[in-house]
């Protein structure tokens, strides 16, 4: 069965862009364009990685990594995507739960790597 | 990795270029209301967005002069800068510069201009001068190079309005095609022949289903085109110191993708005169009981096939006299005093009329509003003034949902519709009434005791079967001669599309082209001219 990894990113770029990498991959890939829609994408399909932007339209990345982590237990591996390294930022975003950070601008070899370790191929 | 640089450069130009005219609008709306923090949000997303991706495609210049903003509109949002008109000018003046460096950047051109070092300078000095921030300077990010697997497709294209247009011609040419298969399998006799003609039919429908699409294809919101008059309000305001705000509803209205192209500059216009000499100053507003800031809305609708556009101004009205003088100064008119408001109103369109400095000083509209309704009957629209003085002025556009729409007569005769444009058509009558003779393609009808000759469409166009048992005839007129249009049924008048005839199907007589009825179908459009001049020449024999 193809991994799922569930992309959750407000820009039509950012997306297109994750996708072209991870097409490297064997992996199914669900987009979401705004917080609320990764929360629900991420409820329905029970992905094996999030990806998630920080700046989103109706909820930020931080509340949805909140919410989806609440309901899919500890396991569930999400990554934030920031161009923020603030010491206050990352704190943030380990307190609503996430796994790790990504840095943006993405560049596509390490968001391959990622991708692969934590998918585990 | 197969990163596909084209597909990805044209979603992050499209999705940019709607981004930076969001921000714009967002930005002018801001500088109204500095308290609504939502709207600060957006455009903080907006342009971190931008920088995001600008950085990710390795575009630096573009990346670091969307970061300098970002750190712009962090320190807003932080209340560390209070929103003001000098920052909005700024932040305006970062969008039109992001709007050179994109293109720029996207044929591969990222040379160091020095305007936008000037722009980067000021936001620096703005920041510098709230607390020293951690400035952090874009880095170039390089794209890394392509190896090979699958190719992820873009789920948007940008297709060349030309080719659309091609499309639409060829649609028009197969549709003429398509009448004339079926007329020929119809002729045929057996069982296979109805098979044929069944199959025929389903490919119609099919055909019908693809037109339509193509139309709907050329529909753009107008909504974006009316966003970007938010910037010509506030700047024209600015220079002419006043305070005018501008109300867009335009929620759902589409229009043919050429006409919103060309609805722009006439538009702009009509705002800029409304500003100028329309809306009093704040001063002149107050004195006489009004508010301060005057309000231009612009409103959008559709009308059946055509889309309403009212631009109105609470400002100072024409004012009738000085339309007067200036008519009698052109000797436009003997008895200007005698002309109705909305004839007198209209002078304003006329050429030179507006140029003239006796009116321009309070209610005159300025320069060349001629260019207007030049403009607006280029795309077969109309354009009327209405204003009552020291009330405002509403202009009405009216055009058309495509560009080429004519006003017809459509008919049916042998199961096919045709149009008869209206301007020619004179009147109807029923043919039983009258003394016709047999079923040929041409005879002589007695009407009110004149001979009119005819030509009944169903044998003109190769139909095999007797005449209808109810006809009417069509009156049509031209070149001072009348002539008689026999058909089996009056479908009513409509508003159609026009697609010229491609080039197979030149010889076609007397069809000058296509149309698409409202209800998607095809009809041919009669040439009238073209069937007078065969009448004339005694032509079209049974």
């Amino acid at each position: 069965v193809a991994k799922k990894v569930l992309i959750a990113d407000d820009s039509r770029t950012s997306l297109l862009l994750a996708k072209m990498v991870l097409a490297a991959l064997s992996c199914e890939i669900i987009v979401a364009r705004d917080g609320a829609e990764a929360v629900d994408k991420a409820l329905a399909h029970k992905p094996d990685l999030i990806l998630m932007d920080v700046e989103m339209p109706k909820l930020d990345g931080f509340e949805a990594c909140r919410r989806v982590r609440a309901v899919l237990g500890r396991r569930l591996p999400i990554l934030m995507l920031t161009t923020r390294s603030s010491v206050s930022f990352v704190r943030r975003g380990f307190e609503s739960g996430c796994t790790g950070y990504l840095n943006k601008p993405i560049v596509n070899a390490e968001l391959l790597n990622k991708v692969r370790t934590y998918l585990g191929e | 990795m197969n990163i596909d640089h084209e597909a990805l450069h044209q979603v992050f130009r499209a999705e940019s270029v709607e981004a930076l005219a969001r921000i714009e609008s967002a930005l002018v709306r801001l500088e109204q209301d500095p308290e609504d923090q939502e709207l600060l949000h957006d455009i903080f997303r907006a342009v971190h967005t931008l920088k995001g991706d600008s950085l990710s495609l390795g575009f630096a210049r573009l990346g670091e002069l969307a970061h300098a903003l970002e750190d712009l509109l962090d320190a807003v949002r932080a209340r560390q800068l209070p929103v003001h008109g000098a920052l909005v000018d700024l932040l305006l003046r970062s969008v039109d510069a992001l709007r050179v460096l994109l293109p720029a950047a996207l044929n591969g051109d990222e040379e160091e201009r020095s305007e936008h070092r000037t722009l980067l300078g000021e936001i620096l000095l703005l920041l510098r001068a709230t607390q020293p921030p951690e400035l952090k300077m874009a880095a170039a990010q390089a794209a890394m190079p392509a190896d090979a697997v699958d190719a992820v497709a873009a789920h948007t294209l940008r297709v060349d309005v030309e080719k659309l247009d091609r499309m639409l011609v060829l649609a028009g040419e197969i549709a003429i095609s398509r009448l004339q298969t079926r007329q020929l399998v119809e002729q045929q006799e057996g069982a296979a022949s109805k098979e044929i003609l069944d199959l025929h039919l389903e490919i119609d429908r099919q055909f019908l289903d693809l037109q339509e699409l193509l139309m709907s294809a050329r529909l753009v919101p107008l909504a974006p085109v009316l966003q970007q008059l938010l910037r010509v309000v506030r700047d024209s305001a600015l220079s002419a110191h006043k305070r005018v705000e501008l109300e867009l509803r335009a929620d759902g209205v589409e229009l043919d993708t050429a006409v919103a192209e060309r609805i722009r500059a006439p538009l702009v216009h009509m705002i800029r005169n409304a500003v100028d000499h329309g809306i009093e100053s704040p001063e002149h507003r107050t004195s006489i009981g009004k508010a301060p800031h005057g309000t231009i809305s612009i409103e959008a609708r559709r009308e059946g096939s055509s889309i309403v556009i009212e631009v109105k101004d609470d400002g100072a009205g024409l004012d009738r006299r000085k339309l007067m003088e200036r008519a009698r100064a052109m000797s436009l008119a003997k008895e200007p005093e005698r002309l109705s408001d909305r004839e007198l109103f209209a002078l304003i369109f006329m050429p030179g009329f507006s140029t003239a400095s006796a009116i321009t000083e309070r209610s005159g509209r300025g320069v060349g509003m001629d260019v207007v309704r030049r403009s607006v009957d280029a795309l077969r629209g109309t354009v009327t003034i209405d204003s009552q003085e020291h009330r405002g002025t509403t202009f009405t556009v009216r055009l058309p949902l495509t560009l080429t729409v004519i006003e017809g007569l459509v008919v049916g005769a042998a199961d096919e519709s045709y149009v008869i444009p209206l301007s020619s058509v004179v009147e109807c009558l029923e043919l039983s009434s009258l003394s016709s003779d047999e079923a040929g393609v041409r005879g002589v009808a007695s009407i009110r005791g004149e001979a009119v000759p005819y030509v009944r469409l169903r044998a003109l166009f190769g139909s095999v079967d007797g005449p209808s048992t109810r006809e009417n005839i069509v009156l049509v007129r031209g070149q001072g001669r009348t002539l008689g249009l026999v058909v089996d049924t009056l479908l009513g008048d409509a508003q159609t599309v026009v697609k010229p005839l491609g080039r197979w199907f030149r010889n076609v007589r007397a069809v000058s082209g296509s149309a698409i009825l409202g209800s998607g179908r095809v009809a041919l459009i009669l040439d009238v001219a073209a069937l007078l001049r065969e009448v004339e020449d005694g032509g079209l024999a049974a």
